[in-house]
Formats: C-alpha cells, structure tokens, sequence
C-alpha cells in the first residue's frame, strides 16, 4: 500500500505575482492577498485528515474542490469594519486563502466531507477500502 | 506504509517589512487623536486588529479554533487581557500525523488601552475564529467639543 498526499507549490501566489514590472503595485498587492493556511494532516486505518485554520472564513465562503486528484481549499475572509470606527492598529490582512493538495490514488474521492467551524476547516478524506486492512478470521 | 512528501510554508515575505511599514505610515496619517500601538509583524499570538472612534475601540482578535467556553476577556485597570485553549480536533485522536504547522494549547495576551474603560459593558463575541471585544470608554473620557465664543 502505497501512496503520497504532496502539497503543491503555491502556484496562486507565483501566477499572480506581474512579470512585468510595469503592471503596477495593485496587482503585486493582490498577491500578497492569498495567504497560505496552517494545516495539520493526519492518517488513520480509514483514511486521511486535514485541518486547516482560515480564521474569518464563514461557512458560505469557503470552497473545497476536488478535481481529479488535486483538492483545492479556498476561503475569502469577508471584513466587519463595525460601524463609525476607524482602523488604529493592524496585525493582520483580509486575505483570500488557498491551499492545493494531491491526492493519493487510494482516496476515494467521492466520499471526502468538509466542515467549517471557529475558522477551522476539517477534510477527512476516505481511503478505498480494497487498500483498508482486513481482518481475517481463522477457521479452527 | 503512506509516505509523504511536503514544502515548508514560507514563513516570511519580503512584502511583510512593506505592509508593516505601511501600517505605521497609515498611524501617522490618520486622523485619529491617538492610536494603539501593537507590535508590527505579528510576533505575538494571537495577532489583533484594533479599531477605534470617540465611543471606545474595537478589539478583532484572530483565534481560529478555540472552544467558546474555554475563551476568556477580562479587564484589570487599563489592561485588556485575552486568554484561551486551542483544542486539538476530535478527528485526530486515534491515528498519527505526518504533518503539524497549527498552533495549540494556551495562550494569554494583554494589552494596555489608552483610556478608562467601562467595564460592565465591555461585549466579546466569538464567530468565524474571530473574537469581537467592544470596548466602550467611560462616559468623562469621550472626547468633547469645545463651542468658540465670539
């Protein structure tokens, strides 16, 4: 049994960053938009884990895709200036996050579940069950 | 056995150092009386956003998975302090992990307001791993105006 999950590169970053100079800073800002979500990943019998944090991510706006064997974790942080205030101190960005991952061929794709709660994205990705262990009952 | 193959986040850009210069140019520029100093970079955890009008201020605090229960805001003079436990996901008891970049367990962090607060009515709210404190100044702070007479 044998398989890999490998995280590609962030290619949402690197396309979105203008080769040529001259298109601009907004652009270049744009880019540092998409950020980079923590992730933790873990493997039982039955499967994969991945937990993801997108603090500020609500439920509506999160995007989980899976094509082929490439998943896709998107969430775009919707901002709540509260009303009449004004920005004194900033430590973090709004940001659009994003996250690739290949899949092994031994998930089975079809019965990947996602949820989003506080911020933090669960995927629990299934594994075929030809690849599961199986007990086998001796006779006697 | 599954092998993995992983790359390391990138921990730091070189846009970083431009978005915190950024944020101190925006201090100086802005109209406001004062402002709150908070550490550029986001050293610390968890990292805040602070808004603020003559009403009091408004606390975002980015807290990603924590129990709503085991979080705690509380008050002591000028010092607003913010406590909590991130919880390990119920998913990953019973299996091993081949990769860890989240944060866990306790966290504390204080920050010192620049006005007296009213401290019964002081709000948090916890959605999204976003942590809302509203926190109002006490009514003989709020800055007044001054009518000019001729």
């Amino acid at each position: 049994m044998t398989g890999t999950i490998t995280r590609q590169e962030d290619e949402s970053v690197r396309d979105r960053i203008p080769s040529n100079p001259a298109a601009g800073g907004s652009r270049l800002r744009e880019a540092r938009m998409h950020s980079t979500p923590a992730v933790d990943l873990g493997e039982s019998q039955d499967g994969f884990w991945l937990v993801a944090d997108m603090p500020g991510v609500e439920p509506k706006s999160l995007e989980v895709t899976v094509e082929r064997n490439v998943l896709t974790l998107e969430g775009q942080v919707r901002v709540d200036v509260p009303d009449g205030f004004e920005l004194a101190g900033r430590e973090y960005w709004p940001k659009q996050y994003r996250r690739v991952f290949v899949l092994p061929d031994i998930v089975q794709v079809e019965g990947i579940k996602a949820r989003i709660h506080h911020g933090v994205v669960v995927v629990s990705l299934p594994k075929r069950r030809a690849v599961q262990p199986r007990k086998i009952m001796i006779d006697g | 056995m599954v092998e993995l193959l992983t790359m390391r986040r990138v921990p730091w850009s070189i846009l970083d150092d431009l978005e915190s210069m950024q944020g101190r140019m925006n201090c100086l520029l802005s109209k406001q009386p004062w402002s709150v100093h908070l550490k550029q970079g986001a050293v610390e955890y968890p990292a805040m956003n602070i808004w603020s009008s003559a009403e009091g201020l408004v606390v975002d605090v980015e807290i990603p998975g924590a129990k709503q229960e085991e979080l705690e805001v509380s008050m002591l003079g000028d010092i607003l302090k913010v406590r909590g436990k991130l919880d390990e996901c119920e998913l990953t008891k019973g299996g091993t992990y081949l990769m860890r970049e989240r944060l866990g367990g306790q966290f504390t962090r204080s920050i010192r307001l620049p006005f007296r607060v009213d401290g019964e009515r002081i709000k948090a709210q916890y959605r999204n791993g976003i942590l809302r404190i509203t926190v109002p100044r006490v009514p003989e702070e709020k800055p007044r105006r001054v009518a000019i007479e001729a």
